[in-house]
């Protein structure tokens, strides 16, 4: 056999290639005798059966040493014999068909029972029959055009029966196909043929091969030993039935369908290299070439088989669900009603059978909306799939920034966000026929407001159709908002009888207050499992508890308990497991033993785990809730509903009858509350009220809510809205309420993006937003482990957390595109957690698209960013690349359900296998963001100057505000112990041990040096220029009420700005922001100025704003002119924001207590009437209109003069006194708004903006003034500060 | 036959006159349109491949009618049988006298 085949096919090493030379010599020598004997005998006696005398000849041929050269001429006078042959056998072919073959069918079961599993099942065995009786004839060839074989002549026949004997078939034994493979690329696996070189099936057929050439090989070893055909077997060989003509001699390719329309064999054969041609002794004679053929044929038909029994499979499983039975009733009932309600358990099959029963009904244009994105994702796969259309368009999904339907989609799975989204778009949502809103029973925010909008749709439209799919939960209540007109179809789960069991827990055993939980009734309940149920009866235990602190105690004792007995695995199970974590809660148990999921509530419904018998409620939950007075976030323990009870009941029994062993009792079970409080009741609704009023409802209040919010609860949500400016006082949308309510995200981040696009900040805001948007990547390593914590230093920003944030994400960008270090290793040096970077890019992505959909970023006049044709070639080949290495990654196919070991490694210590395999997120990574995009990223995300930093201070306060903390009076602001703070709503809240503030408290510490010690101001509330507030992202309360994520801004400054009310004193020396702080002034002028200065930004802001949306709509008029006009005013306005940030003025703050409040204004009298004019008014009629509230006067929307109970001022509204304006220079003897007047004129006169030049800075500075020093005899321009500073240089 | 391809997809149904299966089919016939490498030895029903994306060239064949009592028979072997002919499984079962022992066998 060819040598240079071997090369080009084996990759094995030398020395076996070596072996393998010398077997096949000798192979090839017994071969060419054996041919010479054939050759000879069946010239001689062409019909009888002569395997006896070739068995003889053979032995005698093999004692007998010859030559290579007679083999040579011994094979060539073969072959021409044998091309005669084969021209009689197709001339004979077409007359009746004759077994021939039956060898390539017997795949005798016993014989491949101990085999190694393969990929093919039995059934491919089985189906062949049991044959092993029969003659063996090795030789056969399908004419396809005929039912027959073609090769059935006689001759032809006795050769291939020679074949019978032992000598022929050690031959055919050993032969392989493997190293005819370049051969049979030639032949049968061409660009146009059933099965295309290179291809999945390619390889599959070789597979397919291999095991096909082991059980024949068997098969023939087992005919080896066996006698000859019986005159009998050869009688029938011909013979057909009476009735049908059927063949009765036994063949497989009988019960194939089809043929393969290909050429003859001779033809094939033809197509073999023409080296091949010549050399004959390497050529693949024409009966291979036909077996071939033959073996190509059985390979299609058996993949149609198994591909027909996945189809039947399917279409049984789903004829088998629950749901099957009930698929009229729902036709018809949705045919007879607007709205329906089904009503059926997990497993029943609703989510995936009722909207193809509608399909299949006739009726298209099915929405069907899910809570979570990925249930849109995966349902609508696995619909187009039962529908057949797994590669067509029928079934699509469209969640927001992903759309994958066309105009043939019928059905669409969405999002209830998305579907919301539409309603604002078109009210009557006419796109759609039938409405399913699925998983109602969970009762999101957004379904409760879906279920309402569907309320209105029914009065709206005719023809619409609602469908509600809901768990067996709370039915009643939906039956009763449709005002009983919704038929319910209750469809039963599939569960199997459950023993419930109370175990309540003994008092001794109770956790105590240091303590989390005692693990001692979990073990107990492992212990009498043990006790109770055999080893051999399978069956797994699943625990449910509280949180992940609970699991990990809970896991420990577990696993001692496991250790001792050898009968259990213990598994944990939260959501903050990595994924591959998590999948081994569905890898089985060996034998014996039981595996024991310890998980929180996840898998109560989100994960499903088959195999279940045995369920330990602790009937625990943590979860978040939400306090909408002081917007705190709390995690905290609660009993479950008797819903979830239910549930977590139901999980033992979806594989078999199960029990659930309540660790409560059934008093107390009966005292959980019926149902979960609706995520409505829960959770801050600003972004809903928003949306709310964007879709044109005038009153939120009066909206048909299934079950109405506090309307406390929507009192707030609409006061914080007007707080960010985004409604007006008779809440209508303002401007940025428009922009806001464009952008679906919280509202704190939707107004930082505004104000970020408004000063070309975009980019990095965009990535501190998707930063603040994620769980922090820190983890508790990288907090504690020393090595981490001194790799991690340099990211860490003393501005506050969110800076620290981004510089990571930088550096971890950096990384992904520097590619010299694995970036998965990074991150673990460090104690990051890779994938929240991961979340940040997708949800920065995200956001930079709604910004672009919302057309602010063409408020920013951003440039966009496209590659040039050489990038995208470039990118082309590199995603070309990823792609491939991807497949690569998925050859192996969907996570198989692996064996868990007893032996558990150390836990967290990742393989070196697991570090070395090819990172999928890395992949999926790459080949979503391309390099550029990132760079850009990476670059646009650094911040160059402090200037950037301020202005990011100032465009995050923006959002975040009124998310302000002030300092206790009493903190020492020393690392290590606490520091206690204070917001408007909630006093008394720690730093989040994960802020950079928490480690260095002492950035936050007003230095004695810092202090100026003033008449008149006590040491606990000092006067001083460095006083700083604390910007928070959230509050956070587990044990403790924490600040999470912070920003440190100087008081005055951020307070000035961003309050929606700031009341005065008649001097304005004494401020009182929203309530809350204080802020009291040595020099009134300097907080005149001040407030004045915030006063013109604010407006500017206002007027920057309505600019850059006016310029960016499309066919303005004088756009080229606004735009200018915009980016002269952003200059100014940003150049002002950043002097005034820079600001130093001398106050003291001060927490204003509820008793303070109380007192505060001095209410409604005559000292309001005030004659001048509003200093600060719109237009010039506008007088200062009376505070009936607070008393004084309302200077603008937020500004309140002279309201103050201040029984210490001297200054009145009416009292003149001599000043400078900061502007002009000009002296004054005036009032203080008549100042304020003065220098509002003073600043229009001067229309030019502030120029950089330093000289005049000092001057422009509103907050100095003019100093004549007595001992230097000089005219100074300084701030009172630098005029103490300067006294003290002389004293 | 080919008339029968021809008509509108919404009546192009399959069903099993055995196991009741249904499905909508795409071609009646010996040869797919398609799939060019096969030509199949009796008049099929037939679907293009579902579980493949649609420019390859494989199928799923449904089945076809019973040469003895020309009942529609999906390919199932517990609804018919294919050796030369496709035969339903109660006229296969009512003449397994005419099959050899191993296809007898598989009736049983």
């Amino acid at each position: 056999m060819g040598r240079h085949k071997r090369k080009r096919t084996s990759s094995s090493s030398s020395e076996r290639r070596k072996s393998d030379e010398q077997r096949r010599e000798k192979r090839k020598r017994r071969k060419y005798k054996k041919c010479r004997d054939y050759a000879c005998k069946s010239s001689e006696s062409k019909e009888k059966n002569i395997s006896s005398t070739s068995s003889r000849s053979f032995s005698s041929d093999s004692s007998s040493g010859s030559s290579d050269g007679e083999f040579t001429s011994e094979k060539s006078c073969l072959y021409s014999k044998r091309s005669k042959t084969q021209k009689m056998t197709v001339k004979d072919a077409h007359k009746n068909p004759v077994a021939l073959d039956t060898s390539y069918s017997i795949f005798p079961k016993q014989l491949t029972s101990n085999r190694q599993e393969s990929i093919f099942p039995n059934e491919l065995l089985n189906s062949t029959g049991n044959c092993s009786e029969e003659t063996k004839i090795t030789v056969v060839s399908l004419d396809q055009k005929h039912l027959g074989p073609s090769l059935s002549d006689k001759t032809y026949c006795s050769v291939s029966t020679c074949s019978n004997s032992n000598t022929n078939s050690e031959d055919e034994i050993m032969f392989d196909w493997e190293p005819y493979r370049y051969e049979l690329n030639m032949i049968f696996f061409r660009e146009d043929d059933a099965i295309k070189k290179g291809t999945e099936e390619y390889s599959d057929f070789w597979k397919f091969l291999k095991k096909y050439q082991g059980l024949q090989k068997q098969k023939r070893i087992r005919d080896m030993c066996k006698t000859y055909t019986s005159q009998k077997e050869k009688d029938i060989a011909n013979d057909t039935s009476m009735m049908h003509q059927l063949p009765l001699k036994y063949d497989k390719k009988y019960s194939i369908c089809f043929s393969l329309n290909m050429k003859d064999v001779d033809e094939l054969q033809r197509r073999l290299p023409p080296i091949d041609l010549e050399d004959t002794k390497k050529r693949l004679s024409y009966t291979k070439v036909a077996e071939f053929k033959f073996i190509i044929l059985l390979y299609l038909d058996f993949v149609q088989r198994q591909k027909f029994e996945k189809y039947k499979k399917l279409r049984e499983s789903q004829a088998g669900l629950p749901i099957a039975g009930y698929k009229e009733e729902i036709i018809s009932a949705v045919r007879d009603n607007k709205v329906v309600v089904i009503a059926g358990d997990t497993g029943c099959g609703k989510s995936t059978q009722v909207p193809q029963y509608l399909l299949a009904a006739g009726y298209s244009n099915i929405a069907c909306t899910q809570p979570r994105r990925i249930a849109c994702i995966s349902l609508s796969k696995r619909v187009a799939y039962e529908t057949l259309n797994e590669f067509g368009s029928k079934v699509g999904y469209a969640i927001r920034f992903e759309k994958h339907k066309t105009e043939h989609t019928k059905i669409v799975f969405l999002t209830e966000g998305l579907l919301l989204r539409q309603v604002s778009t078109d009210s009557a949502l006419s796109m759609y026929d039938i409405i399913i809103l699925d998983e109602i029973h969970e009762r999101h925010l957004q379904t409760d407001f879906l279920l309402g909008v569907m309320k209105c749709l029914i009065m709206q439209r005719e023809t619409i159709k609602v469908v509600l799919m809901s768990a067996t939960i709370n039915i009643e209540l939906f039956q009763r908002y449709f005002m009983g007109q919704a038929p319910v179809i209750h469809v039963p789960g599939r569960l199997y009888p459950i023993k419930l069991q109370y175990f309540p827990i003994p008092c001794v055993e109770q956790a105590s207050k240091n303590e989390k939980i005692n693990p001692a009734p979990y073990v107990r309940i492992m212990q009498l499992i043990d006790s109770k149920y055999p080893d051999n009866e399978r069956g797994d235990m699943l625990i449910f508890l509280s949180g992940m602190s609970e699991i990990t105690t809970v896991v420990e004792a577990a696993k001692l308990y496991a250790q001792q007995t050898s009968r259990w695995i213990i598994l944990p199970l939260h959501s903050t497991l990595s994924v591959s974590e998590q999948e081994k809660v569905f890898d089985m148990p060996p034998e014996g033993i039981r595996k024991c999921i310890v998980s929180t509530n996840i898998s109560e419904t989100s994960v499903t785990i088959d195999g279940v018998r045995f369920v330990v409620d602790s009937g625990k939950v943590k979860e978040m809730s939400f306090d909408p007075q002081s917007k705190m976030q709390k995690l905290k323990e609660f009993w479950i509903c008797q819903a979830s009870a239910e549930q977590r009941k139901g999980r033992a029994g979806r594989t078999g009858p199960g029990t659930c062993f309540r660790l409560y009792s059934e008093e107390e079970y009966s005292a959980f509350n019926q149902y979960n409080t609706p995520e409505i009741q829960r959770v801050p609704l600003d972004t809903l009220v928003l949306q709310m009023i964007s879709m044109g409802l005038p009153n939120v209040r009066l909206f048909p809510f299934i079950e109405p919010p506090a309307i406390e609860s929507l009192e707030n949500s609409l006061r914080s809205l007007r707080a960010l400016a985004a409604l007006t006082e008779r809440e209508g949308l303002t401007t940025i309420g428009e922009l806001l309510a464009k952008l679906p995200m919280d509202v704190t981040l939707g107004k930082m993006l505004i104000m970020g696009s408004l000063f070309h900040q975009v980019e990095p805001v965009l990535s501190l937003a998707a930063a603040m948007s994620v769980q922090s990547p820190f983890t508790n390593r990288a907090r504690r482990d020393p090595e981490c914590v001194a790799l991690v230093k340099s990211m860490e920003s003393e501005h506050g957390d969110p800076f620290t944030l981004l510089s990571s994400y930088r550096d971890w960008l950096h990384v992904k595109l520097d590619g010299k270090e694995n970036s998965r290793k990074w991150c673990r040096k460090r104690g990051l957690e890779e994938q929240r970077f991961y979340e940040m890019t997708k949800l920065r992505h995200q956001f930079s698209q709604l910004l672009l959909d919302s057309g602010l970023k063409d408020v920013a006049w951003l440039p966009r960013k496209s590659l040039t044709s050489a990038e995208r070639i470039k990118r082309n080949g590199e995603l070309r690349q990823l792609h491939e290495l991807k497949r690569e990654l998925h050859k192996d196919g969907p996570r198989k359900t692996k064996v868990l070991k007893v032996s558990s490694e150390i836990e967290g210590a990742v393989s070196d296998e697991e570090e070395n395999r090819t990172d999928i997120k890395d992949l999926d990574f790459r080949i979503k963001n391309d390099q550029k995009q990132l760079s850009n990223i990476y670059r646009d995300s650094y911040i160059r100057s402090f200037k950037d930093i301020i202005m990011l201070k100032i465009i995050l306060c923006s959002g975040l505000y009124p998310n302000v903390a002030i300092g206790d009076e009493h903190n020492n602001y020393k690392p290590g112990s606490e520091q206690l703070f204070h917001t408007a709503a909630k006093p008394f809240l720690v730093l989040h041990p994960n802020s950079i503030f928490a480690s260095h408290p002492e950035v936050l510490h007003l230095a004695d040096s810092d202090i100026v010690e003033l008449p008149g101001f006590s040491l606990r509330h000092p006067a001083s220029t460095k006083h700083q507030i604390l910007a928070y992202v959230s509050l956070l309360e587990t044990n403790k009420a924490y600040l999470v994520d912070l920003l440190r801004v100087p008081s005055a400054q951020i307070l000035l700005l961003f309050a929606q009310n700031l009341d005065c004193n008649a001097d304005m020396s004494i401020i009182v922001c929203d309530n809350f702080i204080e802020l009291k002034f040595p020099e009134a002028i300097l907080a005149q100025n001040l407030v004045f200065q915030a006063v013109q930004l604010r407006k500017k802001l206002k007027k920057l704003l309505k600019i850059r949306i006016k310029s960016a709509l499309p066919l303005v008029e004088d756009q080229e002119k606004l735009i200018s006009e915009g980016n002269a005013l952003e200059k100014d306005v940003s150049v002002g924001l950043i002097d005034f940030y820079l600001t130093e003025v001398l106050y003291s703050q001060r927490r204003l207590l509820e008793a303070d409040i109380k007192v505060l204004h001095s209410g409604p009298g005559p000292g309001d009437c005030i004659l001048s004019g509003n200093p600060f008014r719109e237009d010039e009629n506008e007088p200062c209109k009376p505070n009936d509230v607070k008393g004084g006067v309302n200077l603008t929307d937020f500004l309140t003069y002279n309201c103050l109970l201040d029984t210490e001022c001297m200054v009145t509204t009416i009292t003149s006194f001599d000043t400078v304006c900061p502007y002009c220079s000009a002296e004054l003897h005036v009032t203080v708004l008549e100042r304020l007047e003065h220098m509002t004129r003073c600043l229009e006169n001067t229309s030019e903006p502030p120029s950089e030049d330093i000289d005049e800075k000092i001057y422009d500075d509103p907050t100095k003034k003019k100093y004549v020093c007595d001992v230097c005899d000089k005219t100074l321009c300084l701030s009172v500060k630098e005029i103490l500073r300067h006294r003290k240089l002389h004293s | 036959m080919t008339s029968q391809s021809k008509t509108s997809e919404e009546e192009k149904c399959f069903r099993c006159e055995v196991c009741g299966l249904q499905e909508t089919y795409h071609y009646y016939g010996k040869k797919p349109p398609f799939n060019k490498n096969v030509t199949f030895l009796e008049d099929c029903y037939l679907l293009q491949d579902p579980f493949q994306s649609w420019g390859s060239e494989s199928f799923l064949l449904l089945g076809s009618s019973c040469t003895v009592c020309k009942r529609v028979v999906c390919q199932s072997t517990a609804c018919s049988i294919f050796y030369t002919k496709r035969f339903c499984i109660d006229c296969a079962k009512s003449q397994s006298d005419e099959f050899p022992p191993e296809v007898r066998n598989r009736l049983k």
